[in-house]
């Protein structure tokens, strides 16, 4: 079984910080009502400051968990990935029921030369599986393999 | 690109009729589920139908000019677009459904709606909204006829499924309709903000009625059950009332290659569904119906009518033997005797999470009502017993290259998966099965809803990987690309 390449999980932690920062302005808004308003019951930057802390918490921890979860292998006629904290996700998607694949980068990706290989199916719950975190050259290699395979499948 | 030649035909000028009477169907609608009262809302709603009107009235006209199409024994050809001009050619070969669909204006102006759809997309590929009935009926018989010259089996139809009057009276009765009972009580309340109805006054009615005998706050318990049958002999009406007019002349038949449909009161739905495009069959039923052994079979296909999230009405009230002597001839099954259950650690499972969903529900309930919200903990014994009917309904099992998954209680699912036709295999396990080593077992296709698909919840992890390793090597042997 392959592991991911550890640079997703800077990847992860900045998306996440992008994420979280969305939220940022909300709160900010109300700790800024709460400090001009007649309120003893709340300190002031209280809302920011929780807003933070489980900011901290979640991109320390949840980048780091989720990488050590993140299986996959490409086995002899089907892709293979195992996932998941909480909820653990073992898919099986065999290669003849490919429809199409894509390697798909955006631009924290390229900055740390990594990609994802994009899976698609015919099928509703695993139409698209993403298997993120993979060296650039490794997923290009990994999709010319599967259209090799369908190649020759169809063949 | 080259344009459309003097052969090609317009849409019925009456597409205009039904353009207007959508547009007047919404600024109804906008004006009645608005927040605002009064003159506001009558003004606000004069103001964006003229806007409504100048926006797109060019553009509707501009967008009927545009359209052509022209269709022979080969192909169907569209022109179409405004801004991006668009030449569409479907051939005849590719053409899987041609369907005829005439709602109740249709049928007053004399037009149908034509849908015609190949097996590369879910949506319609093609589609003439508005033409004349006998146009209409022209583009099929062309298209059908084509396709038969390219179909070297033919179409021949057998005896069919017919469901008459009185079955559908009777199927009609064992049907609840929460949505539009729902969307009911909304316009009630906003008429009632409209002033045109006056709920308080038959409230303060009842209550003054000898029945009631005290005021509001004294019979509340006794209004709210009389609320809650309102609503349920509400829904039990709406229910009915939707599946006579939904269902009325079911008609279907089936051809050595489609399964022919016709159905409808209202809205007469005609099409094809070809027997390649068959993904599962899914019976369904709820206690009442299964007293007099009645299911409705639905046919799981690849896309078609998006409304219908891929699951089309294959026979819509039938005994169990008329489904199994009907379906299997258009993919084999047989239904065997023995199933198998899953772990009864299931029942540990979901106690453990309707405790927890009840103890929250009557903590939160407590903060605004009591003592009295520490009756609810008298759901607990509930919730078990819940869990245990979860268990005991639960079943699978792989036979002749279909995997039969029966579940749930009350709105009870009895899925028949071809192995064939699976896309993609899963293993879920949350914290809470983990802990209990058990595990869901997914099997994805294509054209099965998000919150609809077969599973089997709540099985021992061994035997999961075993059945997957089973069910994996007949897909291997069985599938076709």
């Amino acid at each position: 079984m392959q592991i991911l390449d550890p640079a997703i999980k800077k990847v992860w932690t900045i998306k996440g910080a992008i994420a979280w920062i969305f939220l940022l302005p909300v709160t900010a808004t109300a700790d800024v009502i709460l400090l001009f308003s007649d309120n003893d019951t709340f300190l002031p930057g209280l809302w920011t400051g929780l807003l933070l802390m489980i900011c901290f918490v979640w991109l320390l921890t949840i980048p780091r968990l989720r990488y050590r979860y993140w299986r996959y292998e490409l086995r002899e006629e089907d892709l293979y990935a195992v996932r998941g904290i909480w909820n653990r996700v073992q898919t099986t998607v065999p290669l003849r029921r490919i429809q199409h694949l894509d390697v798909a980068q955006d631009l924290i990706e390229e900055n740390y030369n990594i990609a994802r290989l994009v899976v698609h199916t015919a099928g509703t719950r695993s139409t698209d599986v993403v298997v993120p975190g993979i060296p650039y050259e490794e997923a290009v290699h990994l999709r010319d393999t599967v259209r090799e395979f369908i190649t020759n499948y169809m063949d | 690109m080259e344009g459309p030649s003097a052969d090609f035909r317009r849409l019925h000028p009456f597409t205009f009729v039904h353009f207007v009477f959508l547009a007047i169907v919404g600024f109804v609608f906008a004006g009645v589920s608005s927040p605002e009262v009064g003159a506001n809302v009558q003004r606000n709603s004069l103001i964006f139908a003229i806007m409504y009107a100048t926006l797109t009235g060019p553009y509707a006209i501009a967008k009927y000019i545009m359209f052509r199409y022209h269709v022979t024994r080969d192909e169907i050809i569209i022109y179409y677009g405004v801004f991006k001009r668009v030449r569409r050619n479907i051939p005849s070969e590719r053409i899987h459904t041609v369907s005829i669909e005439r709602n109740l204006l249709a049928r007053v102006l004399g037009t149908a709606a034509v849908k015609i759809e190949t097996a590369g997309t879910g949506d319609a590929e093609g589609n003439l909204s508005y033409v004349g009935v006998r146009e209409a009926e022209r583009i099929k018989s062309l298209l059908r006829t084509a396709a038969q010259a390219t179909d070297a089996t033919g179409s021949a139809t057998s005896p069919s499924f017919f469901m008459p009057i009185g079955r559908l009276l009777l199927s009609s009765v064992y049907q609840f309709s929460l949505g539009l009972t729902a969307l009911l009580i909304g316009i009630f309340f906003q008429l009632e903000s409209f002033g045109i109805v006056q709920s308080r006054a038959v409230v303060t009615w009842l209550i003054e009625q000898e029945f009631f005998r005290g005021t509001i706050a004294d019979s509340w318990p006794l209004l709210a059950v009389l609320s809650l049958l309102v609503i349920l002999v509400l829904g039990w009406a709406l229910g009915f009332i939707q599946n006579l007019i939904r269902f009325y002349n079911f008609q279907i038949e089936l051809g050595d290659t489609k399964i022919r449909r016709r159905f409808g009161l209202i809205t007469l739905r005609e099409g094809a569904i070809p027997y390649k495009r068959v993904q599962s069959f899914l019976l369904r039923s709820n206690p009442l119906m299964r007293l007099q052994d009645w299911y409705r079979l639905e046919i799981q296909t690849l896309g078609l009518q998006s409304g219908e999230r891929g699951f089309q009405s294959g026979m819509p009230f039938a005994k169990l033997s008329e489904i199994t002597t009907f379906a299997p001839r258009i993919r084999p099954f047989t239904i065997p005797d023995t199933y198998s259950r899953v772990s009864r650690l299931t029942i540990r499972r979901r106690s453990l999470r309707y405790s927890i969903l009840i103890l929250i529900s009557a903590m939160a309930a407590s903060l605004f009502w009591w003592p009295p919200a520490v009756w609810g903990l008298a759901l607990l014994p509930a919730g078990w017993g819940f869990a245990w009917l979860q268990y005991r309904y639960h079943r699978w099992t792989y036979h002749a290259g279909n995997l039969l998954i029966r579940r749930r209680v009350i709105s009870q699912q009895f899925w028949i998966v071809p192995v064939e036709r699976f896309q993609a295999f899963e293993i879920t396990a949350t914290f809470f099965q983990r802990q209990l080593g058990l595990c869901t077992l997914i099997v994805d296709t294509a054209g099965a809803g998000n919150l609809r698909y077969p599973k089997i919840i709540d099985l021992r992890r061994d035997e999961a990987d075993r059945l997957l390793a089973e069910l994996y090597d007949a897909f291997q042997t069985e599938a076709t690309w």
